[in-house]
């Protein structure tokens, strides 16, 4: 099941984090590049803990903001409203 | 290092706090590498590889200075890496 994002400011370490879980300690972590660090699932290779350092330096400048990884968005509601419906019956004709 | 930020990095990076303290303050006093930010001029990267930290992993520092209104050097992160990326300009390197 996808799991839901959650961002935490720390103000005063100015670092961002892009949670899909809380930390523990087996996770293993590797800089990604751009003074990004990940939290890995020792596991399953999976990235559950990004922190962004120095964010607020990246707010002010031009370009765009980019993080050295992939994501795909789905709506929490909307996809349980499309599973509720396909099992329903509902959305088996478009 | 401010109690706020060991309450930090214990949330954020456990496992490495209380346990590796001495890593992080042979990290600084020792380093096998520093790293001036790219993002943000008055950071720097300590690192240091440690064998028997975690079957061999780099601990690495980010300390800020700041010069106004006085004079501080503080740790704003830490953490256990098993990979490091070329971020940051390489300041000075152990020979």
């Amino acid at each position: 099941m996808d799991k839901k994002l959650t961002f935490r400011y720390d103000r005063q370490g100015d670092i961002l984090y892009i949670n899909t879980c809380p930390s523990y300690s087996e996770q293993e972590s590797e800089e990604i590049g751009d003074e990004i660090v990940a939290r890995v699932n020792p596991k399953t290779g999976e990235i559950e803990n990004i922190e962004v350092l120095f964010f607020s330096t990246r707010l002010f400048r031009t370009e765009i903001f980019d993080l050295p990884i992939t994501a795909h968005f789905a709506h929490s509601r909307l996809a349980a409203d499309r599973t509720s419906m396909s099992q329903s019956g509902k959305y088996d004709n478009h | 290092m401010t109690e706020e930020r060991e309450h930090h990095i214990t949330d954020t990076h456990p496992g490495l706090l209380p346990e590796h303290i001495g890593c992080i303050a042979d990290t600084l006093a020792d380093p096998d590498q520093i790293r001036t930010s790219f993002r943000f001029a008055n950071a720097k990267m300590f690192t240091r590889w440690f064998e028997g930290l975690r079957e061999g992993k780099y601990l690495v520092v980010v300390v800020v200075s700041d010069g106004f209104p006085f004079e501080r050097h503080w740790i704003i992160t830490a953490y256990i890496a098993r990979r490091l990326a070329s971020s940051g300009d390489i300041e000075w390197t152990k020979s």
